[in-house]
């Protein structure tokens, strides 16, 4: 670690212990959130939420409200562990899985990591692109542009100036909120899915599960396990500071949960009026909810699409420079300048303009990009759910900070739901009649 | 010695008025408020390979070949979309 990283990381910890001393328990919390807030609010990504559209319009307002709620515990429970294992160990995780498991099963998770994370990183730019483009702003200006604001949040060289900078864009995700209202939605009908998970419209056929599938990928997927241990790492974070995480990371379920409800909520109007809207990119989605939620409300969706994918991209070109850096056991962290961490930041910003770059290559399936991304996110979520409760339960790295029995059911439930979900799609694709 | 146990030990004023140039020229000062993530770093870096039973050795070839099948099944999707 060098003299800097160091030393911004103790000045992080005087000031944690400066509001423990004063019992300042508001500016503790305010001083300890951050890669919790940022993890899932990062998830509710640009695919993220056009999953929640597609689904709001397929679907309307029933079955995928509540289990959006469903799909962000399980991501609070996934998510917890990585808490503990970063306060407990200091590593990130693909230096866990390396050291514990060898090369050749953290390669496997690497390959994991970088497929699934290249392909995000591009749906992101789609993203920034279609909501940009609502305005009229042309494909290389959104690409080029973003790229700039995004490296200008590393300009401050500390972990904490760049975690403040990128959770105020984060919480622009919650744009939805107002959105949903514009939409003037029936709130007893909102009620009553919520106590009934009722109604869903068509059953389990295989569109049905594929948007299960693509909405449980927009809430649990392998970077946000990697992003987060790699952020409290590199925060600071002690085991002491647990209990705090724990609260950020509920925190940030919470609102996500709350954007993504409201998505499904804004677009539930086009189910209404029986707009075939499955396949429609973010621009398109806004212009058709324009309608229904005036321009002011349609200029709002686009705007939070182009900040989801924004976000996104800040937090997942950290997540595969930080497991670079991790495997590589090269300089990684927030708080190193850039000629103390040349390899950490080259991917970071390399993995940014090649997929920013092919994204705007006139052509390209970008559509199929987006629509395959959640799902081969959720596909490859059952190792790394393996590999994170057999570290969660190995006594030698986590001590009397193992996990608990209940953790342990509901990682098991949660790691078997997410497989007989997978074993559904691929049942639904080789037998394409094949209906619940 | 703990977080806790160590901000009583730290006068209130230099919490609060020290800059990260000052403390970067204090590296006792660094090395004993992260203390506790220097242990923790250290027997992290003193583990070895994990022994895996066979229970858990087949699980994780059970979870990689499950990956491996899906990947499969989405490209058969996409060739179905696409055509």
């Amino acid at each position: 670690m060098s003299n800097r990283e160091a030393a911004a990381r103790a000045l992080d910890r005087m000031r944690v212990m400066n509001a423990k001393h004063e019992r300042k328990w508001g500016r503790l919390l305010w001083l300890l959130v951050g890669p919790g807030i940022l993890v899932m609010l990062g998830e509710n990504d640009a695919p993220s939420m056009l999953s929640y559209a597609a689904t709001g319009s397929s679907f309307g307002i029933g079955f995928f409200i509540p289990f959006v709620l469903l799909t962000f515990a399980m991501a609070f429970v996934a998510q917890e562990i990585t808490v503990r294992l970063g306060a407990t160990t200091q590593a990130g995780h693909a230096e866990l899985i390396y050291r514990r498991f060898g090369r050749f099963w953290g390669n496997f998770a690497m390959v994991d990591l970088i497929f699934t994370n290249f392909l995000t990183l591009m749906t992101e730019f789609v993203g920034i692109v279609a909501g940009a483009g609502y305005f009229g702003i042309p494909k290389w200006a959104a690409v080029s542009g973003s790229i700039l604001l995004i490296s200008g949040a590393y300009l401050f060289r500390r972990y904490s100036s760049w975690e403040k900078i990128v959770l105020g864009f984060a919480l622009f995700n919650l744009i939805f909120i107002p959105v949903a209202i514009l939409a003037h939605p029936n709130w007893g009908s909102i009620g009553s899915a919520f106590l009934t998970f009722q109604p869903l419209p068509g059953g389990f056929g295989s569109h049905t599960i594929m948007l299960l599938l693509a909405d449980i990928g927009a809430t649990i997927t392998p970077w946000m396990l990697f992003f987060q241990q790699g952020a409290v790492t590199d925060k600071g974070l002690s085991v002491q500071d647990v209990k705090q995480g724990r609260i950020d990371t509920a925190l940030g379920s919470l609102l996500a949960a709350l954007a993504a409800i409201a998505t499904i909520i804004a677009t539930a109007p086009l189910y209404l009026h029986h707009m075939n809207a499955s396949q429609f990119g973010a621009a398109q989605f806004a212009q058709a909810l324009q309608p229904y939620i005036g321009h002011v409300g349609a200029a709002m969706f686009a705007l939070g699409i182009l900040e989801a994918g924004l976000v996104a991209a800040t937090t997942i070109s950290t997540s595969s420079a930080y497991a670079f850096g991790e495997v590589s056991q090269k300089a990684h962290s927030l708080n190193r300048p850039f000629r103390e961490a040349k390899g950490f930041y080259f991917i970071l910003f390399a993995v940014l303009v090649v997929a920013g770059a092919i994204v705007v290559i006139p052509g390209f399936p970008l559509e199929m990009v987006v629509i395959i991304v959640n799902v081969l996110a959720v596909l490859t979520m059952p190792p790394a759910i393996g590999f994170l409760l057999i570290l969660a339960n190995d006594k030698g790295i986590m001590g009397k900070h193992a996990n608990t029995l209940l953790f342990n059911i509901l990682g098991i439930s949660i790691g078997i739901f997410i497989s007989l979900a997978g074993v559904i799609y691929a049942l639904t694709v080789i037998f394409p009649g094949f209906q619940l | 010695m703990n977080t806790n146990e160590l901000t009583m030990d730290l006068p209130r004023n230099a919490l609060k008025n020290v800059s990260l140039k000052q403390l970067a020229n204090q590296p006792e000062v660094v090395e004993e408020i992260l203390s506790e993530q220097h242990d923790a770093l250290q027997r992290t870096e003193q583990l070895g390979l994990r022994k895996l039973g066979w229970g858990l050795k087949s699980l994780i070839w059970v979870l990689r070949l499950y990956v491996i099948f899906m990947v499969i099944v989405v490209m058969i999707n996409i060739a179905h979309t696409l055509t």
